[in-house]
């Protein structure tokens, strides 16, 4: 077995970032948690990353504006989206610019690792 | 006629006895004196009969006296001869002497007779004149009238005393004076042009009004009737009578100022006046500048029913007007829709009120029209409005709600979704070999936590349902219901439910804010029609119902849907209860906050044959509240 698979989890709200990052430790991943898009791409781990779980709606940038900037930038690192505002058309936009998942809160984890597996299927497969 | 002749046969037949028997004394007295002597005698007596009786007994005694001096001499007779032609003659002499001396003193007699006759019928005049006039004197005097009589220089010749007193005088204060000094000085040409207008035409009448001053200055309106005429010396006077018409005049003032007000009420109202007959045909209609354009025209003769278009739309109405018109009743305000004289429609109101003559006989009304249609546009504006603004508010609730709801949702479903990845994670933890109880531990006290947190959020919405925007004032429940229902109308359309009220005509007020109270009642009349969405074996129907007795209001909405569970009556007012695929649950909880922060209660229970009925209670006092 490989190196376990990085994961950022970016989310506003300190008891949900905590908590997903607590379910996908307990589950043998590695998380690396920030409170806003603003920190993560500052953050030197940013090149190894596998799999993003953002939050949609945030303070500054949104799930969305972070996912335009990387994908800007030439990253393709693999998205899911999480909100508590479920909303058809922002869910169709999301999985229309690329994103693997869209889980409204409260999600359930199963929904959350299945999509996890398919985005390291989608990474391992991709470039 | 007879009696006077027969008195005159009577006395002549006297005369003629006694002037015999005067003959036959004197015959006897002076007989032995011879002829001419007793011829003389005769004479004598004769004549002394004449003064008293007519020529004809005269006459016959002249003839016996003549026979009796023929007679009595006849010895003379006897020897008359040719030779004695002298006595002959003397006879005849005698007679003719005797007739003639009858003759003239007849003639005498008649005349004194007639002389004495005219003397006593002119007395007689004389009275019957001084009578006459003196009675035209006090006719003149003292008849209602002032007369006066002017001469050709405008001097008062004659006045009578009434005339005099009307204007302050005595008449001889006037006579002698200028007629023209009871007169105001503004009219004095007039009264000078006038009288030389009477004196050019002698024998004709003139008439005018005009004031007359009086002594004291104060002044009366008269009407003066003029003639000039011609005094026997060719001099010519003016009579003039006059009359007091000064309450006439003051009454044609009043009347012509009274139709002149209401003329200037007419023209300056933007009213029309109107007049009717006894079969309700329009017989006169005001017109004048400020009305043009606004009046019907061409209606005189119709009916007021001819020229209303609403009659066919309103049957009604027209009946009930014309069952007042043919009463005879006074109306007021009846509205009803005609077109002006360019064919635009418009609303008139019009109040009218029977009139009758002097004998109570009907005559037709009489009334005023105004066009309200401006008002009435405005009002259908108004109420266009006031629709929208209903709509509104209906969204602008259903928005609010809906916010709210989104609202609530992010607000739980954060620590929700902490709850699920911690309880989640846990499991994991534990299922470790060996199991990481410590991070199992971790996950379970932020579990807690994000409980503690998401009840946390909801007690805070329930705080803000009760104090946000609450302005508690007095309020009829039935109103409130009548809100919502209005506001939900359109839901109850689409929905096929019919909805209807019994509300208690007399519903004590309560005291609350009447918007959370309307969402109270349209948040549980949605749940209701909602309820009955799945209900197709029976007719939707929901029933509002009010009540109250001294210690409160209950209002009840009961539907004929789904129906509740029994053991759940009292959890779906729990936050998040819900049987609706897409409800938050959250309806209900919010409501009974509400109706917890107004001091009542809010209840549910199944009914009988189907359906739920929700109780809504509210004490009267906010104090009584428990």
């Amino acid at each position: 077995m490989s190196a376990p698979p990085v994961i950022s989890v970016i989310d506003d709200d300190a008891a949900v970032r905590a908590a997903t990052r607590n379910l996908l430790i307990a589950r043998g991943y590695v998380v690396h948690a920030f409170a806003s898009g603003e920190d993560f791409l500052l953050s030197p781990e940013l090149r190894d990353i596998s799999c993003v779980i953002a939050d949609i709606q945030m303070p500054g940038m949104s799930g969305l504006d972070l996912m335009a900037h990387m994908r800007g930038n030439g990253n393709h690192t693999p998205f899911i989206f999480m909100t508590a505002f479920p909303d058809d058309r922002v869910r169709a936009r999301a999985l229309k610019e690329g994103a693997i998942g869209f889980l409204a809160k409260p999600f359930a984890p199963l929904a959350l690792l299945s999509c996890l597996d398919q985005a390291m299927k989608s990474e391992g497969g991709g470039t | 006629m007879k009696l006077s002749q027969a008195t005159s046969v009577g006395n002549s037949a006297a005369q003629l006895l006694l002037g015999s028997a005067a003959l036959a004394v004197v015959t006897l007295g002076v007989f032995s004196l011879g002829l001419a002597p007793t011829a003389l005698a005769y004479l004598l007596v004769i004549m002394a009969i004449s003064v008293i009786a007519s020529f004809a007994v005269c006459s016959i005694l002249s003839l016996f006296a003549t026979l009796a001096l023929t007679l009595l001499f006849a010895p003379e007779i006897v020897r008359l001869r040719i030779d004695d032609p002298r006595q002959i003659a003397a006879v005849v002499a005698f007679f003719l002497a005797a007739l003639m001396a009858s003759g003239v003193i007849a003639h005498l007699r008649n005349e004194k007779k007639s002389a004495l006759e005219s003397a006593a019928k002119r007395r007689e005049g004389e009275a019957d004149l001084r009578h006459a006039v003196k009675q035209w004197q006090e006719v003149f005097e003292h008849n209602p009238v002032m007369y006066f009589m002017v001469d050709a220089s405008g001097t008062v010749l004659n006045v009578n005393s009434f005339g005099a007193a009307q204007l302050g005088y005595s008449a001889a204060e006037l006579t002698g004076q200028s007629v023209l000094n009871v007169f105001l000085a503004e009219d004095r040409d007039f009264i000078r042009k006038q009288m030389g207008v009477c004196l050019e035409s002698v024998g004709r009448s003139h008439t005018w009004e005009v004031c007359k001053i009086r002594k004291d200055g104060s002044v009366l309106w008269v009407r003066e009737n003029a003639k000039a005429m011609l005094r026997p010396d060719g001099k010519p006077i003016v009579l003039v009578a006059c009359e007091d018409v000064t309450e006439r005049k003051q009454a044609e003032k009043k009347l012509r100022e009274s139709e002149q007000r209401f003329r200037d009420y007419a023209e300056t109202a933007s009213d029309w006046f109107w007049e009717t007959g006894p079969d309700h045909r329009i017989t006169h209609i005001s017109e004048h500048p400020e009305a043009k354009g606004m009046a019907p025209s061409g209606v005189i003769g119709l009916m007021r029913w001819d020229i209303a278009p609403d009659l066919e739309l309103e049957p009604e109405k027209w009946r009930e007007h014309r069952a007042i018109l043919d009463a005879h009743l006074p109306f007021r305000d009846f509205v009803y829709r005609t077109k002006d004289r360019n064919g635009v429609s418009l609303y008139v109101r019009t109040s009218g009120k029977p009139f009758f003559d002097a004998d109570g006989k009907f005559q037709g009304y009489r009334g005023v029209s105004t066009d309200i249609s401006a008002a009435m546009r405005a009002e259908q504006a108004e109420q266009a409005l006031r629709k929208a603004q209903a709509e509104l508010a209906h969204v602008t609730r259903v928005t609010t709600l809906g916010e709210l709801t989104a609202s609530i949702a992010h607000e739980i479903n954060q620590p929700l979704a902490a709850v699920i990845a911690n309880a989640d994670a846990c499991i994991s933890w534990l299922e470790r070999d060996p199991p990481d109880l410590a991070a199992a531990r971790t996950s379970v006290e932020w579990i807690v936590e994000d409980g503690n947190r998401a009840s946390e959020v909801i007690r805070h919405l329930r705080a803000l349902a009760r104090k946000t925007d609450i302005e508690k004032v007095s309020l009829d429940l039935n109103q409130v219901i009548g809100g919502a229902m209005a506001l939900v109308q359109r839901e109850f359309v689409s929905h096929a439910v019919a909805a209807r009220t019994e509300l208690s005509p007399a519903l004590p007020r309560i005291i609350g804010d009447r918007i959370q109270l309307q969402q109270v009642i349209i948040n549980l009349v949605m749940n209701a029609i909602e309820a009955m969405d799945a209900a197709t074996d029976r007719p939707r129907e929901l029933v509002i119902r009010s009540s109250g007795d001294e210690r409160g209001v209950l209002v009840s909405i009961a539907d004929c849907g789904i129906g509740i569970d029994p053991g759940l009556a009292e959890s779906i007012f729990n936050p998040f209860f819900t049987t609706k695929p897409g409800g938050m649950g959250m309806g209900l909880s919010i409501c009974r906050s509400i109706v917890e922060a107004h001091g009542g209660k809010l209840s549910a229970r199944g009914n009988e044959r189907g359906g739920a009925t929700f109780d809504i209670t509210l004490p009267l006092h906010q104090e009584d509240a428990p």
